[in-house]
């Protein structure tokens, strides 16, 4: 190991960090990102992390020249830890990218949940592989962000939910999204931690890893139970469609196999929906002996009975105390209004009418297939145009909203310079 | 094989089977969506390995947090408390594979302790504290560096759908 050779490692450092706030610059400048708040806000902590790097490096350049500094074995450590964590900042830019096409739309959707929840929670979609969410802290390491910052996001933290483009896109799949969405509610309510507590000496006799599948499953069912009680059947349809699609198997940290889709239809039950939950057993039942067969082998896991028990009647308690938890009666009226405004000739095979409904969400989701009784989408095209509808809808209640995105910043957004 | 693992208020009165494969796999996922933390952990390390030679920064105050945190985990550890932080305790339970190591391990962030809290409040240290020091974070750096480069080609194959490119 030389001096020459570390210097010149820090040098190309230097050269990676140019390329890549060229990069953030287009970013905040793309008219996505100016129409998002939320993306602003998140540029701006990519941001801090950048002027962090960029400060570290320009350390490590003078050690280098500077020989009597620091030795030689310390800058190789700081020049490897630098070198990670430039390549994630460099990830993180390239995902944001590629994230400039996730309608507003869903935004509202997942907006309109943490509000039911009284949840104050700053979020960004990015397009990842999966289904999935973190937080902040869990993405960009601490170090990187000011102290004051901080001591605001640990007051009201960042959700950064990822998400595949192909879910994105099709309205049909946002109401499964929402179950990322409750992954937060649930972190920011305590509802898994409070819950476990009360086991807390079975848990902590268990060792670190079966300790974190315990604590995994409890939340997965936390974020089923949530999501379940605020979208109701649609969540159950979307989740159907994200498990025929196989996402639930990518990650063994959730419910695999079909346990996940009975959770679903049991809970349906309970609300009331005693015919949408037959149904959905029954399709669950019609996914056949390949997938009971999946479900054996895999051996799934799950988490002793009083503790889901538990998890349940928590949940129930707190969606209750929201008034979250939709009811066939909700459904029921949105049918009633919804005809209003879509209207399906049956003869000639075409919508004789899809006007813009101003309609809460999760009614909107709810209320279009029953309306239409399987009349429509059987093609593609009859889907396009019901996914445009549901677009417009979801923008003609956000209209009447956006007042809400007055509160997003967290802080003042970083100038990138 | 299963597990019997004991989870309940009162234990071990219910019982639950757990595969300890799948359980180690999610355990292992979990750190890898948790690629800040590692990384923190790491570059905090690296800011305290710095602190010796550069004491007027705050590199010691950030080295002297996580050595904290390690601390505590130890303990936490060692009587089998519920973690604080978890990703923490997976790194500990990572450095050291028996309880032996694990005291060792605990001598040595006390010490490490000592002489960051002496570069911290600008105090005389020896050159000997300050060369053991030395020898003891780089010895947990070259540890920890594979656990946090393979938890970060991992959450960027999970998530972010680049293909590993690294070694």
């Amino acid at each position: 190991m030389s001096l020459s050779a570390l210097a010149s490692s820090a040098q190309s450092l230097a050269a990676d960090l140019h390329y890549l706030l060229a990069r953030l610059r287009r970013l905040e400048n793309s008219p996505q990102v100016r129409a998002n708040p939320n993306l602003t806000l998140y540029l701006s902590f990519l941001a801090y992390f950048y002027q962090d790097r960029k400060a570290q490096t320009e350390e490590l350049l003078q050690d280098t020249k500077k020989r009597n500094s620091s030795p030689l074995t310390t800058i190789r450590q700081k020049i490897d830890v630098e070198d990670r964590a430039i390549d994630l900042l460099e990830r993180l830019v390239e995902v944001s990218e590629r994230s400039g096409d996730v309608p507003n739309e869903l935004y509202f959707v997942l907006q309109d949940v943490f509000k039911s929840f009284q949840c104050k929670i700053r979020f960004v979609v990015l397009s990842g592989v999966s289904l999935s969410t973190l937080v902040l802290e869990d993405l960009i390491p601490e170090v990187a962000i000011p102290h004051d910052v901080k001591a605001q996001l640990e007051k009201e933290f960042f959700a950064v939910i990822f998400a595949p483009p192909r879910f994105t896109k099709n309205p049909e799949y946002w109401p499964r999204i929402v179950h990322e969405a409750a992954h937060n509610i649930d972190r920011l309510l305590k509802i898994t931690g409070n819950t476990i507590q009360g086991f807390g000496k079975g848990v902590a006799q268990l060792p670190l890893e079966l300790a974190r599948s315990v604590v995994s499953l409890c939340q997965e069912q936390v974020a089923d139970l949530i999501s379940i009680h605020y979208y109701g059947p649609a969540y159950g349809d979307s989740a159907l469609l994200v498990f025929l699609r196989g996402e639930p198997v990518v990650l063994p940290t959730h419910p695999i196999g079909t346990q996940r889709l009975l959770t679903i239809a049991s809970e349906l039950e309970y609300m009331g929906f005693k015919k949408e939950s037959k149904d959905f057993r029954e399709k669950t039942r019609q996914l056949g002996v390949e997938e009971k067969h999946r479900d054996k082998a895999y051996s799934p896991p799950g988490v002793a009975k009083p503790l889901q028990n538990k998890l349940r009647a928590n949940v129930r308690s707190i969606s209750l105390k929201c008034k979250s938890i939709l009811s066939p009666s909700d459904v029921a009226s949105g049918v009633r209004m919804i005809g209003k405004f879509v209207e399906y000739d049956l003869t000639n095979r075409r919508f004789v009418k899809l006007t813009p409904a101003n309609l809460p969400l999760r009614i909107l989701f709810n209320s279009y297939r029953p309306r239409l009784k399987g009349r429509a989408q059987t093609n593609f095209e009859e889907s396009q145009e019901i996914h445009e509808w549901i677009l417009n809808s979801i923008r003609m209640s956000a209209t009447a909203e956006s007042p809400a995105f007055r509160d997003f910043y967290v802080a003042q957004p970083v100038q990138i310079r | 094989m299963n597990v019997e693992a004991s989870l309940s208020e009162e234990p071990p009165k219910h019982r639950h089977n757990i595969d300890p494969v799948v359980a180690q796999e999610v355990l292992e996922s979990h750190v890898s969506f948790n690629v800040g933390r590692m990384l923190n952990i790491w570059y905090s390390l690296v800011k305290a390995l710095s602190s010796f030679h550069r004491p007027h920064t705050s590199d010691s105050e950030i080295g002297l947090t996580i050595l904290g945190k390690i601390h505590d985990e130890i303990r936490g550890a060692r009587e089998q408390t519920t973690p604080n932080d978890d990703i923490v305790r997976y790194v500990i339970l990572n450095l050291s594979s028996n309880n032996a190591e694990m005291e060792s391990l605990n001598r040595q962030i006390e010490l490490l302790q000592k002489v960051l809290g002496k570069i911290n409040k600008h105090e005389s240290t020896s050159r000997t504290e300050l060369l053991e020091g030395e020898r003891i974070l780089l010895r947990i750096l070259d540890q920890l560096k594979p656990i946090a480069r393979r938890h970060q080609d991992k959450f960027t194959a999970l998530l972010l759908g680049t293909e590993l490119t690294r070694e």
